[in-house]
C-alpha cells in the first residue's frame, strides 16, 4: 500500500496506456514516461476478457498471499 | 457511386488517431466519403447509419481496422484508400521514431521501469475497467481518460484505490497538474500555494490558469471525474484529494470546484471540508442551496471569482481589478455597430464547463435561455436560427459520439459558428478556446477562419456581428497565449482575459432592452 501524498512528493513518472498524444507531450516535457500500444486482447471480446482479467486477478491475489 | 470497405486484420490504432485521420481525409475527400475505424460494434453501426458499411467490413472485428468510402468509381474509391493508409503509415513511422519507450502491456512497462507511479489510460470504455484495475492492484496511482465506464464500476474503482492508498482520478478525468508536472489536458501554469480539487476538466484549466494570470501559482491540482459527486460514488475521490492537500506543505489555500454535489456527496464532503485547517473556495456551479456558514470555507459562484478569492485569501490582491473597463469603449463601438434587429448571443463552447459558467452568468439578466446544458431551456431549437439567446456545449456526448472531442478537432465548431453567424438576428457570437497540452496545435488558426468568414459575410450583407470571447491558455502552453489572442485580435475577435469577462462584455453588448426579447 501506497502513502497517498506521496504522489506530491515522489518524482512524477508515468506509464501511457492508449493514446500516444498524452506520451508525447510528457516526452516534450521532459518527463519519464513510457507508452504502453495497447490493444483489446481475446479480438476484443468482453465476456472471454472479463474471465481473463479474473484469473489474473486471482493470480496476482495469490501471489501476494505467499510474498506475505 | 460505389461504397468500398478495405479490412486490416489485426491492426490496431487508437480511436483518437483515428478520428483525427478521417476528420483529415474528409477535408480533401468530402464529409461522410470516407472514414477509418476499428470494428468494434459501436462504429460498425456509425458506418452502417451513414452507409458506409458492406458486408465485408460487417465482419471485421473490434482487433481490425476498416478502411471505408464512398466514391464515384471503383478508381476513385482505391485512391481514397491508399491515400487513407499512406496518411495512417506516416503517423506511425513518426511513433515509432518516438525516444521513449514502447511496450505492449502493462506488467512489460512495469518491468521497465518499477518506479513508475502514474498510469494515465485512455483505451475504450467498455475495457478502461480492467485495465484501471489492473495499475490500482500494482499500487498505481491512475488518471482514467476515459468514459462510458459504469457507475458501478467506477465505485468499485474507487474502492480499491482508497484500499491501496492511490488515486482513482476519474473515469471522464481529463486534467490533473501533480507535482508541477501537466496530465492530460493541461496548462502550463505558475507553481505556488494554492491547491485545486476538481469534478470538472475546463473548471480546473480555467482557475488554474486565472490564479497563475493574476500572479499566483498552484500547488497542485486533481482531477476526479465528473461523476465523483453523484449519489453512489460519494465523492470518494474529492475526499481522498482533499485529505492529500490537507497534510501537503505546499498548498496553503484549496479551491474546490464542481457541479452541485449529490446530497449523499455533499454529506460526506462538507465532513471532509469542515476538518480543513487550512482555507477553503468551494464553487459548486449552479448551486442553489443557501450556503451553510463554515469558518474557513468560503463559497463563489463562478470559476473566475474562485481564482480570485483564492488569490486574495493566499496575499495575492489586484485580480479584483474591474477588467471591464477596460473593454468599455470596445463594447460601446460593438454595440454601436449593431442593427435594431439583431438582438441574441450564441455560445459555441467547446470547454463544458466554461458553457455552464456562461449559462450561470447569463442567466442573472435573461430568462430564456436555450442549449444542451443542465438549466437550458427546451434543448437546441430544432431551428437553429430560432430568435433565442443559446449556448451549446460541443464536447457533449451528443457532438462527440464517434467524434473527436472540439477541443482536439475544433474545425467541427466552424460550421456552427458559420451558420450561427449567418442568422441576421444574432448580435454576438460568443467563444471560448482552450490550448495546452491534449488541445489542437493551434485552435485560434482554426476558429480564426470562420470568424473572418462571418465577418465578411455579414460585412457584405450591410450588418456588423460580435465576436467575444477568452483564451484559456498560459504563455508557457506548446501553442503560447499571446500568439494565440493575437490571431484572435487579426480575425476581428474582442479577447477578453477570462470566461465570466467574455460572457459579461457579450452581455453588455446587447441592448438592455433586448435581453429578455420574447421570440
Amino acid at each position: 500500500m501506497r502513502k497517498l501524498e506521496s504522489i506530491l512528493t515522489e518524482e512524477l513518472q508515468v506509464i501511457n496506456i492508449g493514446l500516444s498524444s498524452f506520451a508525447e507531450d510528457l516526452h516534450r516535457q521532459g518527463r519519464s514516461v513510457i507508452q504502453v500500444d495497447w490493444k483489446p486482447m481475446a479480438g476484443g471480446d468482453i465476456e472471454l476478457i472479463r474471465i481473463i482479467e479474473r484469473i489474473k486477478e486471482l493470480q496476482r491475489r495469490e501471489e501476494q498471499e505467499s510474498t506475505k | 457511386m460505389t461504397v468500398r470497405n478495405q479490412i486490416r486484420k489485426n491492426v490496431y490504432h487508437d480511436s483518437a488517431t483515428l478520428m483525427l485521420l478521417t476528420s483529415a481525409l474528409e477535408r480533401s475527400l468530402g464529409k461522410q466519403n470516407i472514414a477509418v475505424m476499428m470494428g468494434t460494434d459501436m462504429n460498425k453501426a456509425l458506418l452502417r447509419d451513414s452507409g458506409l458499411l458492406t458486408r465485408d467490413g460487417d465482419t471485421a472485428t473490434p482487433n481490425d481496422l476498416i478502411f471505408a468510402t464512398r466514391a464515384e468509381s471503383e478508381e476513385r474509391a482505391t485512391e481514397a484508400i491508399v491515400l487513407a493508409e499512406e496518411r495512417l503509415q506516416q503517423q506511425q513511422v513518426k511513433r515509432e521514431h518516438a525516444s521513449y519507450y514502447r511496450t505492449r502491456t502493462l506488467s512489460s512497462a512495469l518491468q521497465w521501469n518499477s518506479k513508475a507511479n502514474v498510469v494515465v489510460i485512455s483505451v475504450p470504455g467498455q475495457y478502461a475497467c480492467g485495465v484501471a484495475r489492473e495499475a490500482l492492484e500494482n499500487d498505481l496511482h491512475v488518471m482514467l481518460f476515459s468514459d462510458n465506464v459504469s457507475l458501478k464500476d467506477e465505485v468499485e474503482l474507487k474502492e480499491i484505490a482508497t484500499e491501496r492508498g492511490v488515486l482513482m482520478m476519474g473515469p471522464d478525468c481529463g486534467t490533473a497538474i501533480l507535482n508541477g508536472v501537466p496530465l492530460g489536458f493541461a496548462n502550463v501554469v505558475n507553481r505556488g500555494k494554492i491547491g485545486i480539487v476538481a469534478a470538472s476538466g475546463t473548471g480546473l484549466q480555467e482557475c488554474s490558469v486565472l490564479i497563475s494570470r493574476y500572479g499566483g501559482g498552484i500547488s497542485h491540482a486533481i482531477g476526479t471525474g465528473g461523476r465523483d459527486i453523484h449519489s453512489r460514488v460519494e465523492g470518494r475521490m474529492m475526499r481522498s484529494a482533499l485529505q492529500i492537500m490537507e497534510r501537503d506543505p505546499d498548498t496553503e489555500v484549496i479551491v474546490v470546484i464542481s457541479k452541485p454535489p449529490s446530497p449523499e456527496a455533499l454529506v460526506k464532503i462538507r465532513e471532509q471540508l469542515v476538518q480543513s485547517a487550512k482555507p477553503i473556495v468551494a464553487c459548486f456551479l449552479g448551486e442553489t442551496r443557501s450556503p451553510e456558514k463554515i469558518a474557513n470555507i468560503t463559497a463563489v459562484r463562478t470559476i473566475e471569482e474562485a481564482a480570485r478569492r483564492a488569490l486574495a485569501i493566499s496575499g495575492i490582491h489586484g485580480s479584483e481589478v474591474n477588467i471591464m473597463d477596460a473593454f468599455r469603449d470596445q463594447i460601446a463601438e460593438e454595440r454601436g455597430r449593431l442593427l435594431s434587429s439583431q438582438k441574441f448571443i450564441r455560445g459555441l463552447y467547446t470547454g463544458g464547463t466554461l458553457c455552464h459558467e456562461a449559462m450561470l452568468i447569463m442567466r442573472e439578466v435573461i430568462t430564456d435561455i436555450h442549449g444542451n446544458i443542465t438549466d437550458a431551456h427546451d434543448g437546441i431549437p430544432e431551428d437553429t436560427a430560432a430568435l433565442c439567446h443559446t449556448l451549446i456545449d460541443l464536447g457533449a456526448d451528443e457532438f462527440t459520439h464517434g467524434r473527436v472531442h472540439p477541443m482536439i478537432d475544433p474545425e467541427i465548431r466552424n460550421s456552427w459558428i458559420r451558420e450561427q453567424g449567418s442568422d441576421k438576428s444574432v448580435a454576438v457570437i460568443l467563444l471560448d478556446v482552450v490550448i495546452g497540452y491534449g488541445s489542437h496545435p493551434d485552435p485560434a488558426g482554426v476558429v480564426a477562419e470562420a470568424i473572418c468568414d462571418i465577418k465578411q459575410q455579414a460585412r457584405y450583407e450591410g450588418r456588423h456581428i460580435a465576436v467575444v470571447l477568452s483564451v484559456c491558455g498560459t504563455e508557457g502552453d506548446p501553442q503560447g497565449y499571446g500568439a494565440q489572442v493575437r490571431a484572435l485580435h487579426e480575425a476581428g475577435a474582442l479577447v477578453l482575459p477570462s470566461n465570466a469577462a467574455a460572457v459579461r462584455c457579450a452581455l453588455e453588448i446587447i441592448k438592455p432592452e433586448d435581453l429578455n426579447e420574447e421570440a
